[in-house]
C-alpha cells in the first residue's frame, strides 16, 4: 500500500463541517484541456504519455504549498486505486482506465488533480460539510496557478474546451454529498426531484445500484456548465441544497416527534442486530449505519459520538475495510470482517460512554 | 466507413494506410497515414460499426451533419458523425470546424451557446486574443450591472482595464 494511504487520518472532508447533519461534503471541480494536444479520445499512446509528462512536471512546478503528492496510477497497486475511489480522491473512470495517468493531492486530501482523466487535467477541492462556495474559491486558486504555467484550451465563444460537451464552458461541476434517510423513509421523493429539477441539478445515489442509494447518501451536482458563471453554478447548488436540508430536517422532527417510539424500536433493533452479528455486506452495513447516523443526530442514541459514527459508515466501505486488516481478502471474509469491525466499534463506544 | 486511400502505413510498411490522422508532436501537428491494426494497436478510436444504431444515429442527426458538412478534422481526424456517436470531440480545433452545428446543439444541452464564465489568466491567456477577452469581458459586465452587482462589476471594470493595459505593453514589443 501506498505509505501517503497509510496510518493516516482520514481526510479533513470526513471530519465535518457546518450543517453536516444532512450535508456530508461539498465539491467543486474543474476540467481544462492543454492548448496544442488533441484530446485523449483522439490521442495516441506516445501523446498520452508525453501530455501525462508535461502536466505532471507543471503541477511540480507550480510549487503548491503545501507540496503535492504526486502518483502514476498506471504504476500502482490496483488495491490503492480503490482507495483512492473510496476516498473520493480520484473518479471511477480514473481508476479503471489503461492510459498512462496521474494523481496529485494535498496531505489533507481536500485537493486532488487528476491528470489524464477524460481530460488532460481534472482538479477538484473537498471540504466537509455545506461550505460550496469555499471548495469553488479554492478550486478557481488552484485553476490560476496552473494557468501560469500551461496554456489551456480556451475560445471565447464556447470557454474551456473539454473532451466531452456537457463540460465545455466552465467545465465546472460542483457538488454535495448530502445524508437524506429522513425523505427516503417518508417515500416522498416527489419534492426533492421537483427542487433538483427546477434548478436543472443532477440528483444520483452515491452507493448502490439504482436510484435509491445505499445509505441513503445522495450527490446533487450541476448539469449545466456552459452560458453561466461559476458563482451562478455555485449559487444553484448552494440555494437548492438549503431547501433539501430544511426539508430533510422537518421530515426528522415530525420523525421524531410523531413517530418517535417507533423510531426508538427500529433505533434498538438495529443496535442490538449490530452488536450480535457475524456477517454483513457492504450495502447492509451502509443501510444500517445511515439509521443509526440519523438517531446519533437526532439526539435518540449517544452510544456512538457524530464523527466516529461517520468514520464506522465510511470504513464499512469494501477496500477500506481491508486496510484495517491490512490485506485483500474475497466477499464472504469481507463480511465477516465488517461485522467484526462494527462490533468492535460499538463496543468500544460504548465502553467509553460508560466510563464517562 | 473506410475511406479510399493509397500509399502503405508509416508504421508497419505493410498493410494499406487508411487512416490518416494528424499526430501532436511537443503541440506540432504532424502528419500521419497508419493501416487500421497500427490506429488500433496506438490506442485510437475503433472504426465504426454499421449496425442498426449506427444508421438510426445518422438518421437522428441527419440535420446537424447538413450544417456542420462531412468534413473531417484536419488535426484529429474526427467527422461531426463520428463525435456524434462518441459524444467527444477529438481536439481544440473541432469546435471551430463544427460551430455551424454545435450552437444547436449547446442550446439543447445546456441552454445557451455562449461562454460567460471566467476567462484564463496567466500563461493560458495566450490561446485568446485580447479583443475577445475584452469582448467576453464587456459581456459579463453588462449582465453584472444588470444584476445590480455592483461590487462585481467595478471587479470587471478593473480587470477590462488590465487587459487592454498589458495588451498595449505587449504591441510595444
Ligand atoms: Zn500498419
Ligand atoms: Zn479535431
Amino acid at each position: 500500500m501506498l505509505e501517503a494511504l497509510k496510518n493516516k487520518k482520514l481526510g479533513r472532508w470526513l471530519q465535518g463541517g457546518p450543517q453536516d447533519d444532512v450535508v456530508l461534503s461539498s465539491r467543486s471541480r474543474l476540467a481544462r484541456n492543454i492548448a496544442g494536444y488533441p484530446f485523449l479520445t483522439r490521442a495516441g499512446k506516445s501523446q498520452v504519455a508525453r501530455i501525462e509528462e508535461l502536466v505532471h512536471k507543471k503541477i511540480l512546478d507550480a510549487g503548491f504549498k503545501p507540496p503535492l503528492q504526486y502518483y502514476r496510477l498506471d504504476r500502482i497497486d490496483p488495491f490503492d486505486l480503490r482507495l483512492m475511489v473510496e476516498r473520493h480522491l480520484i473518479a471511477r473512470n480514473h481508476a479503471d482506465s489503461d492510459l498512462v495517468r496521474g494523481i496529485a493531492f494535498s496531505e489533507d486530501e481536500s485537493l486532488s488533480i487528476m491528470v489524464n482523466e477524460e481530460d488532460h487535467l481534472r482538479m477538484q477541492t473537498i471540504y466537509g460539510g455545506m461550505q460550496l462556495a469555499e471548495a469553488a474559491d479554492a478550486v478557481i486558486k488552484v485553476d490560476n496557478i496552473l494557468a501560469e504555467h500551461l496554456p489551456y484550451a480556451f475560445s471565447a465563444d464556447y470557454g474551456y474546451l473539454t473532451a466531452c460537451p456537457t463540460n465545455v464552458g466552465t467545465g465546472m461541476r460542483t457538488s454535495v454529498m448530502v445524508h437524506l434517510p429522513a425523505i427516503m423513509m417518508s417515500r416522498d421523493m416527489d419534492k426533492l426531484t421537483r427542487i433538483c429539477e427546477d434548478m436543472n441539478l443532477a440528483l444520483r445515489g452515491l452507493y448502490g445500484e439504482g436510484t435509491h442509494g445505499a445509505a441513503d447518501i445522495y450527490q446533487i451536482s450541476n448539469n449545466v456548465t456552459l452560458g453561466i458563471t461559476e458563482q451562478e453554478i455555485t449559487g444553484h447548488v448552494e440555494t437548492a441544497t438549503k431547501l433539501i436540508v430544511d426539508l430533510e430536517r422537518d421530515i426528522r422532527d415530525s420523525l421524531k416527534t410523531k413517530h418517535g417510539k417507533e423510531l426508538d424500536k427500529r433505533l434498538g433493533k438495529t443496535l442490538e442486530l449490530l452488536h450480535n452479528i457475524k456477517s454483513i455486506s457492504s450495502e447492509e452495513a451502509l443501510n444500517m449505519l445511515s439509521l443509526l447516523r440519523m438517531g446519533t443526530r437526532l439526539g435518540l442514541i449517544n452510544e456512538l459520538t457524530e464523527s466516529k459514527m461517520d468514520e464506522l459508515l465510511f470504513m464499512s466501505l469494501p477496500a477500506h475495510l481491508q486496510t484495517i486488516a491490512r490485506r485483500e481478502a474475497d466477499s464472504v471474509k469481507r463480511n465477516e470482517m465488517r461485522a467484526s469491525y462494527i462490533r468492535k466499534n460499538l463496543k468500544s463506544l460504548e465502553n467509553k460512554n460508560e466510563e464517562t | 466507413m473506410s475511406e479510399e486511400s493509397e500509399g502503405v502505413c508509416q508504421e508497419c510498411g505493410r498493410d494499406k494506410a487508411k487512416i490518416h490522422i494528424t499526430d501532436f508532436i511537443d503541440g506540432k501537428p504532424v502528419k500521419k497515414h497508419i493501416c487500421q491494426k497500427c490506429y488500433d494497436a496506438e490506442g485510437g478510436m475503433p472504426s465504426l460499426s454499421s449496425s442498426d444504431l449506427f444508421a438510426k444515429l445518422v438518421g437522428i442527426i441527419a440535420p446537424e451533419v447538413k450544417k456542420a458538412g462531412r468534413q473531417k478534422c484536419s488535426d484529429c481526424g474526427i467527422d461531426y458523425i463520428e463525435f456524434r456517436q462518441s459524444f467527444k470531440f477529438g481536439c481544440a480545433k473541432d469546435y471551430v470546424l463544427f460551430k455551424d452545428a454545435l450552437d444547436e446543439l449547446f442550446e439543447d444541452i445546456h441552454g445557451a451557446s455562449h461562454h460567460t464564465g471566467r476567462v484564463p489568466e496567466g500563461k493560458a491567456q495566450s490561446a485568446t486574443g485580447t479583443k475577445q477577452r475584452v469582448e467576453m469581458l464587456n459581456r459579463e459586465l453588462a449582465k453584472a450591472v444588470e444584476k445590480e452587482d455592483f461590487e462585481r462589476a467595478a471587479q470587471l471594470k478593473r480587470k477590462i482595464k488590465q487587459v487592454e493595459q498589458s495588451s498595449v505593453g505587449s504591441i510595444k514589443k
